[in-house]
């Protein structure tokens, strides 16, 4: 064995050494240690673990109870069925903020747009509904969380409101595809051909100018379409599959489908329209004007809801195409799957047609709300936890594990698949649409104006279509679920604009 | 040839200092990386040969030692977290193991289960060390603090924090090295001396 001792020599030689070195890192710029920190990268571990696919499908429109696995007997969704098989199904899930635009900003960030408080319409062509807005600046994005954590975010959809870059729901998403030509998208110019279509439609009622301002464009941007692959569904569906292919290779990915189908105009290929509807010779009711319904006969309320329901079908054939390929291409194991409608639409029920504000029916409020877990957790089971909109970000977040960087207001419901409860319980749920807000517990729904006025209420339990208004015979109710509900959830007085 | 086998086996410890480099700079490797390239992947393709070179030193240290059990028990368990940290990082960004078992995630688990043995291998063969062998104390006291540091960034992500301390994991191993170097220099010239008064005598 060698002669280890270390002189005093020795040691001065080695002490001075790392005296030189730490002053050398000290000249490099190690000034003040916490300074530094901030500079130093935060990742020093390489990403990876048990990290699922997330796909999550938005449809727009889908009235819960035009879907089989929720009870229709008439609407065919075959392959919204299959999936309720393997899924756990929501049987109370509700938008906690209605129409299209604020239903997606809850989905997006897990933050409610409900009580749309500082709203502001953003462009002159903009829909001038409170809450309709771009996602907010300071609120982060389910998708720049999980680009955060390594997955690779893809989305494709036609819902045309997302199409201006500033509405910014495709923040964080490494590749998106808009579907263009949906609804009133300025696709493509109008030419006397796609003005001359304007015959075929049945334009009335009481939005009469703004559907048929809608109908010309969208004769325009549709103008020519001649296979099934042409319709807007299947577009979004096809290039949902060909950018699942792609993101095989660069796993994890998160996925985003959000289709505007069967959101009207309702003019799918002949065959689907043919399973619900023969013998209509009239103009076509493509489009509700939302409103009363007074302006139409019952052949033409009937000719739409057939024309609806076909659309319903044509979609559910496209998504079961697109769930086809996610299992030919062995995504099935390893990938879950969200589906949820953002809201419904009326067809004549309660005298009313189309989304309106001061009707706010379970044809209007009640949404589909499904989880197809990898590994069948909860599969072919139903929970009737009020679930919305503004959980799917929380519950895709703790489905994976991944903490968000600031607190949602939505609920991680990722303990439902597994029998457990979320972490709160939610007694009740509050919606808002435009300038109404819209409540309900176990026994009762309510829906009135912003400041409480005008209020309806319906006992679920004797009247679950709420066909009968007991407003006026229980109005502590009435005030009660306004005050400790909405009010409540709004953290105060509503906002008006 | 049988001597520069024997030289080669003991100088092969100072491997630890080019792979503790490494180790320390890596997460700058991933931020130019991310610059560069957009992803830290193509850095962590190359990750694996820090890890390698550690262990390669590692077995050189060790058969310079006469070593007890706990240093060995250090030694052996160092040494399998270093196989699962390299087998973890070939199969994660050479082989795409877990793009097919993205679910079990095989070579992340064995990323993650290979630096915590690691962590604690270093830790026991650090303390072990200058009572069994004979590597000298004041290389090893560094290194257990810098095994500590990196076991702590190892068990969970610590942002920025855990950056300095995954660095001061690999410093402990190029200050371990260094000591060796030292050491046998002085032993070097303690012998040249020593040889030099048989002579003079």
């Amino acid at each position: 064995m060698t002669n280890r001792t270390l002189t005093r020599r020795d040691f001065l030689k080695v002490a001075g050494a790392g005296a030189a070195g730490a002053a050398t890192l000290g000249a490099a710029g190690c000034g003040t240690f916490t300074s530094q920190l901030t500079q130093l990268p935060e990742e020093y571990l390489p990403s990876g673990g048990s990290r699922m696919n997330v796909v999550l499908v938005i449809i727009d429109s889908l009235r819960k109870d035009h879907v089989g696995a929720y009870g229709s007997r008439t609407v065919k969704t075959p392959n919204l069925d299959e999936i309720a098989k393997g899924s756990l199904r929501f049987t109370r899930s509700y938008p906690e903020a209605i129409p299209s635009i604020p239903a997606r900003r809850g989905i997006h960030t897990g933050i409610r747009a409900f009580p749309f408080r500082n709203w502001e319409k953003w462009y002159s062509e903009d829909v001038g509904l409170w809450g309709w807005q771009p996602i907010p600046r300071d609120q982060t994005t389910l998708a720049e969380i999980l680009s955060e954590e390594g997955f690779y975010n893809l989305f494709v959809t036609d819902t045309l409101h997302q199409f201006r870059p500033f509405y910014d729901f495709h923040r964080g998403f490494h590749a998106f595809h808009f579907v263009r030509g949906q609804e009133r998208d300025f696709f493509r110019p109008q030419t006397s051909e796609s003005k001359k279509k304007i015959e075929e439609a049945l334009i009335g009622g009481p939005n009469a100018s703004h559907a048929e301002e809608i109908m010309l464009q969208y004769y325009a941007n549709t103008l020519g379409r001649g296979r099934e692959e042409d319709w807007f569904a299947p577009q979004v569906f096809l290039k949902g599959m060909e950018f699942m292919e792609a993101a095989k290779g660069s796993q994890p990915f998160f996925l985003t489908v959000d289709v505007y189908d069967p959101h009207e105009p309702w003019d799918p290929p002949e065959k689907y329209t043919n399973m619900y509807s023969d013998g209509y010779g009239g103009p076509e009711p493509v489009t509700s004007s939302s409103g009363t319904s007074d302006w139409m006969t019952e052949a033409q309320l009937e000719r739409m809801r057939a024309l609806y329901a076909g659309e319903v079908t044509m979609m559910d054939a496209w998504l079961g195409n697109f769930m086809q390929r996610a299992e030919e291409l062995g995504l099935m194991e390893n990938t879950m799957f969200v589906f949820l409608s953002d809201h419904g639409h009326a067809f004549g029920e309660h005298g009313y047609a189309g989304k309106v504000v001061t009707a706010l029916y379970p044809e209007l409020t009640d949404i589909v709300f499904m989880i197809k877990h990898p590994q069948g957790k909860g599969a072919g089971q139903t929970s009737d936890f009020f679930v919305s909109t503004h959980d799917v970000t929380p519950t895709i977040l703790g489905s994976l594990g991944v903490e968000p960087p600031a607190p949602l207001q939505g609920q991680n419901v990722t303990p439902l698949l597994e029998g457990g409860e979320p972490e709160e319980a939610r007694p009740y749920f509050t919606a808002g649409y435009h300038d109404h807000v819209w409540a309900r517990d176990d026994r009762y729904a309510m829906f009135a104006r912003y400041d409480g006025a005008e209020a309806k209420l319906f006992d679920l339990e004797n009247d679950p279509k709420m066909d009968k208004n007991i407003s006026s015979a229980n109005p502590g109710v009435a005030k009660k679920m306004f005050t400790d509900y909405v009010l409540k959830d709004a953290g105060g007085p509503l906002p008006s604009y | 040839m049988h001597r520069l086998f024997g030289f080669l086996v003991r100088w092969a410890g100072l491997l630890v200092v080019p792979g503790g480099a490494l180790w320390a700079l890596s997460p700058i490797g991933a931020s130019i990386s991310e610059t560069a390239f957009g992803t830290p992947n193509v850095f962590w393709k190359l990750f694996p040969s820090a890890p390698l070179l550690v262990l390669v030193g590692l077995v050189g240290l060790q058969l310079r030692q006469s070593g007890g059990i706990l240093e060995k028990a250090g030694f052996w368990l160092a040494s399998l977290g270093l196989v699962l940290v390299v087998a973890g990082g070939t199969g994660l960004f050479w082989l795409g193991l877990d793009d097919t078992f993205i679910m079990t995630a095989p070579a992340y688990r064995s990323f993650r289960l290979g630096l915590l043995l690691l962590g604690a291998g270093a830790i026991l063969f650090g303390v072990a060390a200058p009572r069994d062998g004979d590597l000298p104390t004041w290389g090893l006291l560094p290194f257990v603090v810098g095994s500590l540091c990196g076991l702590v960034a190892f068990i969970v992500d610590l942002g920025s924090f855990g950056t300095v301390l995954w660095m001061l994991f690999g410093l402990g191993w190029v200050w371990l090295g260094f000591s060796l170097a030292v050491d046998g220099l002085l032993s070097w010239r303690a012998g040249r001396s020593s040889r030099g008064g048989v002579a003079e005598g």
